[in-house]
């Protein structure tokens, strides 16, 4: 019976997470356009550490981000930026 | 009037008087002065007949350039009309080879290998003193190879080595327990092939993939498997969805808005599960004479049922700002899963949540249901939920904590069959572990894992650390 208190917990954590997101929503400053390393950190993180610019060359990162957008279902334009933020910082 | 021509008459005899007598005698040329003057003459007409000689010679040479010239240009307008007939003879059926053929960059194609490689320890305890061994070791690399920029083919292998499990079923002794004799009685070697597919990047909004295939069933298998597995092992509930399948996919995402915002799509058809001996029974019995079920979801390369199975996933995720943001997404799966046309269906809720760069909460939660001919319809489910939170958001200047990342995770499966041989019907498993960051690609895992089973079947608890590196 302990073990779903402990679940109840968890699930209570869980619901009080989704105001605590909105919270931090209304103490951002809308943002017009994202820039690639936005962008980057935004859809890599989410599911993986980050990965250095420099860590791979330009060629690389382009069959990467191709990869990785098949993958992890990356829009095209916002896939656009986050190579060129990388392209240019490696 | 004749006074006056007399007049004019002595005048001109005067003058011609005064001409002779009256002109002075350095006027009279001399013989020596006439030679002389006769010898420049001579002398200066040689020199024009020189000059005139030189003349024609000039005029000569002048001529021959202009014949030279002449020549020259007929040779050019030559090479011109030559030129121009070869031109039209190329238009008419011959294509000329571009030039890009021969210029083109390596950046416009590229061969890459990533993937990952983990070595697992576990101690499983039970009823006695627990027993530690290296379970596995497992090479995972991935091959991409980028064509153009809307062709890529990308393959997954898994190489794993492991601990053969501990078979007593036929041994006349009760309770003896195998051990390797030699040979890999006591290990097993697997290479399976887990993903082999070709993209095509059709437009900004649709990409056709075709080939074996990672399901998105969820996000687990696509997202946190292997490497990206912040715990040891997967949910159990995982156990009930197919994780790959032969068969054809469309996948794309668009842009919401401008704060990246994401809605994703993804329609697919595979050959989907299958039952292991061919039958509509839900369980069936192994080699070992283990009572195992009968879907088999990993078998599912040939098509041992009538029909293909489609299936597919949307999804929509928001992002407040980096590190701030939510995603939820609905998937599911139906087809025929043996040769009776019983159908087997599955649906998948998936959400995650990250609260900065420390924290982050995932789950899903799974819902199956498979016709069968001995029990009817059952519903095979589970769900798990994960957090985990990174030390360093406490910024303390220690050694070791900063780098490391609690986790906690609890999953449930219940089969809706009953007790089989190596699980029960219905499992409750409790995660607690940890992470630590050697960099960003190489983590130390560690995870104790506590499991209650249902009816009568005893619970269970294992320490497992896994060394994981992702290239």
């Amino acid at each position: 019976m302990k073990y779903f208190k402990c679940l109840s917990i968890c699930m209570i954590l869980l619901g009080l997470s989704v105001p605590m997101v909105w919270a931090q929503a209304k103490d951002q400053k809308p943002v017009k356009v994202l820039t690639g390393e936005q962008l980057y950190a935004i859809n890599c993180s989410r599911c993986h550490t980050e990965r250095y610019p420099t860590e791979r060359t330009s060629a690389q990162w382009k069959t990467i981000l191709m990869h990785m957008r098949v993958r992890a279902n990356i829009p095209a334009d916002q896939a656009k930026k986050i190579l060129k933020y990388l392209q240019e910082n490696n | 009037m004749k006074k006056v021509i007399r007049a004019i008459v002595s005048g001109m005899v005067t003058l011609s008087f005064i001409g002779v007598y009256a002109v002075p005698s350095s006027w009279a040329v001399t013989d020596e002065q006439f030679q002389a003057l006769q010898k420049k003459v001579d002398d200066q007409n040689q020199l024009l007949q020189q000059l005139l000689k030189q003349n024609q010679q000039y005029q000569q040479e002048i001529q021959d350039l202009k014949q030279q010239q002449g020549q020259t240009e007929q040779t050019a307008n030559q090479a011109v009309q030559t030129a121009q007939a070869a031109q039209a003879q190329a238009s008419k059926g011959v294509q000329p080879v571009a030039a890009a053929a021969y210029n083109v960059p390596m950046e416009n194609h590229n061969f890459m290998l990533v993937g990952d490689g983990e070595v697992k320890w576990s101690g499983a305890g039970g009823n006695g003193k627990a027993r530690g061994s290296y379970g596995l070791a497992d090479f995972a690399p991935i091959f991409l190879y980028r064509a153009n920029d809307k062709v890529l083919f990308e393959a997954g292998f898994d190489t794993t080595i492991a601990n053969s499990s501990f078979d007593t079923t036929n041994s006349p002794n009760p309770g003896a327990v195998k051990t390797s004799t030699g040979g890999n009685q006591g290990y097993s070697t697997t290479f399976n092939l887990s993903f082999a597919q070709l993209d095509y990047v059709f437009n900004r909004y649709i990409t056709l993939i075709g080939g074996l295939m990672v399901l998105p069933l969820g996000t687990y298998s696509e997202r946190s498997a292997g490497w990206l597995n912040k715990l040891p092992d997967d949910p159990m509930a995982r156990s009930l969805l197919i994780g790959s399948g032969v068969g054809a996919q469309l996948r794309g995402a668009k842009s919401i808005g401008d704060n990246g915002a994401q809605l994703t799509y993804s329609v697919y058809t595979v050959n989907g599960g299958h039952a292991i001996d061919n039958t509509s029974y839900a369980t069936t019995i192994d080699s070992s004479s283990n009572t195992i079920q009968n879907f088999d979801p990993t078998g599912n390369v040939n098509n041992l049922n009538r029909q293909p199975s489609e299936g597919g996933r949307i999804g929509w995720f928001y992002p407040f700002k980096p590190h701030y943001d939510v995603e939820l997404g609905l998937s599911g799966q139906t087809g025929e899963w043996n040769t009776d046309g019983k159908v087997w269906q599955a649906g998948v809720l998936d959400a995650a949540i990250h609260l900065s760069p420390y924290f982050e909460t995932k789950g899903e939660y799974i819902y199956t249901r498979q016709q069968t001919i001995d029990l009817g319809t059952i519903d095979p489910k589970g769900w798990w939920l994960q957090s985990s939170f990174k030390m360093s958001y406490f910024n303390w200047d220690v050694p070791v904590i900063p780098n490391t990342e609690l986790v906690f995770r609890y999953d449930t499966v219940d089969n809706d069959i009953g007790n089989l041989t190596n699980s029960a019907k219905v499992s409750r498993r409790f995660e607690p572990g940890l992470v630590y960051y050697i960099n960003n690609t190489l983590w130390l895992k560690g995870s104790y894992e506590k499991t209650f089973n249902s009816d009568g079947v005893p619970s269970s608890n294992e320490w497992i650390l896994e060394l994981s590196y992702g290239f």
